[in-house]
């Protein structure tokens, strides 16, 4: 998944008309809730190659940190 | 543990909700801002919930379930064990399925017992009760459900928009080993995760907490709370790993499966696993939309849907996965060509 795909599914899951780049911190976005953290998890579930946990997740400050554990090999 | 257990199925099995149903987007109005609700009510595919009246417990809507298939042409004299699974029983003492074995008019020469689980407690039951047929030659009555909509706080987000009233009722029976059936079971255990699920008082562990006028305060550990994560995390894993290994056990490929139905927990996991598994959608079906995710009962809840709608087949190669509180997971293979089905009835 590239960069630009991976800000489109993350602008869907949270349903945000904010303007989000990799560099985006987290806790800017207000829909980056309980909601999202779920959706994320999901969409890890079923497309990242290695087993993403709710503990990583929380410690992500920023969306390429998510973008590097959706990704990782 | 996983294995077989030969010369069992179930005979019948239908559920029953409260015909009471609230919109989830009326119930959250109040405690959720109206864009994150819309967002909400997509991603968990639920737009009603059972919800019963104060009145009526667990047990009641499991009863009004087990008379219908009594009604359908079982028999009660038959019945040799009863089996109750919940987490909102009746009273804390004496268990449940007393109750319920008096209600039903059921005799003496039975083996009664209630199980304390939740949304894997359909799977597990049906296990156990197949396990206790290598033993009693009568049948076995399996009632699962609950009914815990009103056991919430009426801000607790965490289950509100989710949960909603249920029972069940099948029973299982031995098949003649000419049929040679078999029931392929994988069934795991997270005790280490026991706080995902939790509600953290009013057991013997720590009291609830009262105002001076003896009311329950609402605080999050007066009810159950859920760590929305942790269980997202195990139930896209874990989940996964033991209908994998049940598929394994029963030597058939993920295409041979005709219906994987997978606890109702929501529509979003409900598609994940579908997507894990590799399966069409069509064979991981979500039929809870206007009753909500029963707990334990939310197996049967599913299939009588589809029988309701018309939509149910004699399955020779169902696969079915129970998991939640606890943690735990119970992936079932069966033959379910025989087995009757009866829409879902209402109280």
């Amino acid at each position: 998944m590239t960069e630009q795909e991976f800000i489109k599914k993350m602008v869907d899951i949270m349903d945000t008309e904010d303007e989000i780049t990799m560099d985006t911190a987290l806790e800017e976005i207000e829909e980056w809730d309980s909601l999202s953290h779920v959706g994320f998890l999901s969409l890890c579930a079923s497309t990242a190659k290695t087993k993403v946990n709710a503990a990583e997740v929380r410690k992500a400050e920023t969306m390429r940190n998510l973008y590097e554990l959706l990704t990782r090999e | 543990m996983k294995g077989f257990i030969e010369n069992v199925g179930i005979d019948c099995l239908t559920a029953t909700v409260a015909k009471n149903r609230i919109s989830m987007v009326e119930r959250c109005k109040d405690s959720i801002p109206p864009k994150r609700l819309a967002r909400l009510s997509k991603g968990v595919g639920i737009s009603y919930l059972s919800y019963a009246d104060p009145k009526i417990c667990t047990s009641d809507l499991c009863v009004e379930a087990a008379e219908r298939l009594f009604s359908n042409g079982e028999k009660k004299e038959e019945i040799g064990a009863v089996i109750f699974i919940t987490q909102s029983p009746d009273y804390l003492v004496p268990a449940t399925s007393y109750v319920i074995q008096h209600r039903l008019g059921l005799g003496t020469d039975i083996l009664a017992f209630d199980i304390n689980l939740g949304c894997s407690g359909f799977t597990y039951g049906i296990y156990i009760a197949a396990t206790l047929l290598q033993n009693i030659e009568k049948k076995v009555l399996l009632l699962a459900g609950d009914v815990v909509g009103k056991c919430h706080p009426a801000k607790s987000l965490t289950f509100l928009p989710l949960i909603g009233d249920g029972g069940s009722a099948a029973i299982i029976s031995r098949r003649s080993p000419e049929l040679s059936r078999k029931i392929f079971y994988d069934i795991a255990s997270y005790g280490d995760k026991y706080q995902c699920i939790i509600a953290p008082r009013g057991g013997a562990r720590e009291e609830k907490t009262r105002d001076e006028h003896g009311e329950i305060l609402p605080e999050p550990e007066n009810y159950t709370i859920m760590d929305g994560m942790e269980v997202t995390n195990f139930s896209e894993y874990e989940t996964v790993d033991s209908m994998r290994s049940v598929l394994d056990v029963g030597g058939l490929s993920t295409d041979g499966v005709e219906i994987a139905v997978c606890h109702q927990a929501n529509l979003m996991l409900v598609s994940t696993l579908a997507k894990k598994l590799g399966l069409p959608s069509e064979k991981v079906p979500f039929a809870s939309g206007e009753i909500g995710n029963t707990d334990s009962a939310s197996i049967p809840v599913c299939i009588s849907e589809l029988a309701r709608r018309g939509e149910w087949k004699p399955y020779r190669h169902a696969l079915l996965c129970g998991f939640g509180v606890g943690m735990s997971v119970a992936s079932l293979l069966m033959d379910m060509s025989d087995t009757h089905v009866l829409p879902t009835g209402e109280v």
